[in-house]
């Protein structure tokens, strides 16, 4: 990561799609479980036991994980580069860490929304934020469409924030 | 709620995801054919491989993940007609004033472009092999149409 070129070195882009792969399971799980109760009623103590409030918190903290961490020390990651990698062929293409890492913030921010709004008693709350993050995680899995990657190159080509090449020194 | 409903909620929820990824998908590598009827050219002379037939002129973006894969594909292009396919690839932050008259409006965009700066036609995003290999053909086809036209 301390290499002196322009481009920063490139990640494959299989691991955060085998990622979101794992991260679309468990957020239709956290919807299903969530739409079995989602009115959020009952004290705050109660709701912030209910297995969907459980299981978007965790996927919170990961989500939070990689977007302040970056994807590549992810526990997907790494879990990628453990089990999965070894079996597959050398990538065709790298693609740049910054997006994906980028992407986790915008899901962390989405599932960070669920958490606050479920806490608060807002009904459906939980369920639609775990159902956009779904959604996203779910085309990233499946199609290789990372809609926050898009945002982050977006954002960068308007100007709006500055890319910052990951590079040591 | 009752179980049959959320499952209703879910499998829906799946669906739409899927409609969405598909029509992602198909709108990638989608070709646009353009009439040539321009009299000036449109793509700046310095953009255009003035030895090759045809120019692949690819946009790229400083973050775009398909751009790399692009890459890879126009240049086995190059190398499959050695003189007649050029390959030249541009970063879009360097020319913002071209995705407005060149109408970029996504990265990679490539442009398949004559030896006198006419856009022939242009890829949007993602493309596979085959699809740059059959559009590549039917402008040669269509040039050498063209020009057996003039000698008639």
């Amino acid at each position: 990561m301390d290499t002196a070129s322009k481009q920063a070195p490139g990640i494959d882009p299989r691991g955060p799609r085998f990622g979101a792969t794992i991260t679309s399971v468990l957020l239709l799980v956290t919807v299903t479980l969530g739409l079995g109760e989602p009115s959020a009623t009952g004290s705050v103590a109660e709701r912030a036991t209910e297995p969907a409030f459980l299981a978007l918190g965790i996927l919170t903290a990961l989500f939070a994980w990689g977007a302040f961490a970056g994807i590549q020390r992810h526990p997907y990651g790494l879990l990628f580069r453990a089990l999965i990698k070894p079996r597959l062929k050398p990538p065709t293409f790298q693609e740049p860490p910054e997006p994906p890492t980028f992407a986790q913030l915008v899901g962390f921010f989405v599932s960070a929304a669920g958490i606050v709004l479920h806490l608060v008693g807002v009904p459906y709350g939980l369920v639609i934020a775990a159902g956009v993050a779904f959604v996203a995680a779910f085309l990233n899995a499946a199609f290789g469409l990372c809609l926050g990657c898009e945002m982050y190159a977006l954002l960068v080509r308007a100007r709006i924030i500055a890319h910052k090449p990951a590079t040591a020194g | 709620m009752d179980t049959t409903a959320v499952i209703l909620i879910v499998v829906s929820l799946v669906l739409v995801a899927s409609v969405v990824g598909f029509a992602w998908k198909k709108s990638q590598g989608r070709i646009t054919r353009s009439t040539p009827h321009a009299t000036a050219p449109e793509v700046p002379r310095d953009l255009v491989d003035s030895h090759a037939v045809f120019t692949l002129l690819q946009f790229s973006g400083p973050l775009c993940s398909y751009c790399a894969a692009m890459r890879t594909i126009l240049g086995a292009q190059v190398e499959k007609n050695p003189g007649v396919i050029a390959h030249k690839e541009v970063d879009i932050t360097d020319y913002p004033e071209l995705t407005s008259t060149l109408r970029v409006t996504q990265t990679p965009t490539t442009l398949l472009v004559t030896q006198g700066g006419h856009v022939h036609s242009r890829i949007r995003g993602a493309a596979t092999a085959r699809v740059v290999g059959a559009e590549i053909q039917h402008a040669l086809e269509a040039r050498k149409a063209q020009s057996d036209g003039y000698r008639i």
